[in-house]
């Protein structure tokens, strides 16, 4: 005699009405989760995928200009600030050396070789979201400008970003946890650059880190 | 099976219609824009100097140490802006953005007329009624015309040192950005 075929009959209904829901629940949470997660990836991430590269230098030539992207609009909202326009300038940040690993406030670096030409421009550190670590009144020099930087018979310049002060071209660094320098180019043909002229940018070496 | 498949790739377009509701729609929600902070200055004609790192209440703030911007919110509805100043130090230079902070006109010392700031900022009307009143209008300023009335100007110069510190503040808060009385 087979088994009464109503009662399983009546559990697979109920599976399956636990099944729609379950699916439909976790279709949006997949919706909003990855819409969420993407577009907070692509708003931190957007200066990698679409800037200016030279070496370990980025800059942003469009950002303020209506040929902005969505993600750069978005981006631009969001962190509120004031850029620099064509005319006015370009700021390249470096986030890393020249050898790609992170820039830290407790370690000392080299930048040397010569910039795009600007008739003036400024090289500061700074933390990732650019403020620098002391007022400009400061006595340790925590930013040069173009016409105090020395340099050698080839109009190239090396200056030392360390702590311990040292003669010669010094910026003062020491601040625990990752940091960037900004190098703004002002007046420069840069800024309106489409490819059309080759630049160069200075290197970043580091020499050493801590008390070594 | 199939239906749980279904369901992810489901959830998945969704994630891309989030994502780009997300990123269009940022423009306009979020809260501290440019546009936002500048705001709170007003229109008050006078460009406003913009402080140091950890100083200001707006947001705003200055953070390369040898420059000095300052800001003027605009609206020239009613009547075309402009934008001068009696000073002429060795660089300055200075932009025009729209709500959107997208950049209207920029340039600096050396693509003016005797290193002066001296512009006039009119919509396309105004600016209709400028080219015809001509001979009254001083020829010497620029003209930009804007896509929409509103907007701000962010005026900088270079302080090398702090000796250039009075210089530099005094040709900020010398400078104007006021309404033009038009004939």
């Amino acid at each position: 005699m087979p088994p009464p075929r109503g009662r399983s009959n009546r559990e697979r209904t109920g599976v399956s009405l636990l099944k729609l829901p379950f699916l439909v629940a976790l279709a949006l949470a997949i919706a909003f989760s990855g819409g969420i997660a993407s577009s907070r990836y692509a708003l931190d991430h957007v200066r990698r995928f679409d800037a200016l590269k030279i070496g370990p230098w980025e800059a942003w030539p469009d950002l303020q200009t209506v040929r902005a992207d969505p993600y750069e609009l978005a981006y631009r909202a969001r962190e509120g600030r004031i850029l620099l326009g064509e005319a006015e300038g370009l700021a390249f940040t470096a986030t890393t050396d020249s050898d790609g690993e992170g820039l830290s406030g407790r370690c000392r670096y080299i930048i040397a070789g010569t910039t795009p030409a600007a008739r003036l421009w400024t090289l500061r550190v700074a933390d990732r979201q650019g403020r620098p670590f002391a007022t400009r009144t400061d006595v340790l020099p925590r930013a040069l400008h173009s016409h105090d930087v020395l340099r050698d018979s080839e109009g190239s310049f090396r200056i030392l970003v360390s702590r311990e002060a040292q003669a010669g071209n010094w910026i003062a660094l020491d601040h625990a946890g990752p940091v960037e320098f900004v190098l703004t180019l002002f007046d420069t043909p840069a800024a309106g650059n489409a490819g059309l002229i080759k630049l160069a940018m200075p290197t970043i070496r580091r020499i050493g880190c801590g008390d070594a | 099976m199939r239906s749980l498949v279904l369901a992810i790739a489901i959830g998945l377009v969704g994630a891309a219609i989030v994502h780009v509701a997300i990123i269009m729609g940022i423009p306009d929600l979020a809260p501290r824009t440019a546009w936002a902070r500048v705001s709170e200055f007003g229109a008050a004609g006078r460009f406003r100097e913009l402080t140091e790192t950890g100083k200001s209440s707006s947001g705003l703030a200055e953070m390369n140490p040898f420059l000095r911007s300052a800001v003027c919110v605009f609206d020239a509805t009613d009547a075309p802006i402009h934008v001068s100043d009696e000073g002429a130090p060795p660089f300055w230079s200075l932009s025009v953005f729209d709500p959107q902070s997208n950049e209207v006109f920029s340039m600096n010392d050396r693509s003016a007329v005797e290193r002066r700031v001296d512009l006039t900022l009119a919509t396309s009307t105004q600016m209709t009624a400028i080219s015809r009143a001509k001979p009254e209008t001083p020829s010497k300023s620029i003209l930009v015309e804007l896509p929409q009335p509103s907007g701000y100007v962010v005026l900088r110069t270079i302080a090398e040192d702090a000796t250039w510190d009075r210089t530099a503040s005094r040709f900020l808060s010398s400078a104007e950005c006021a309404p033009l009385a038009l004939p």
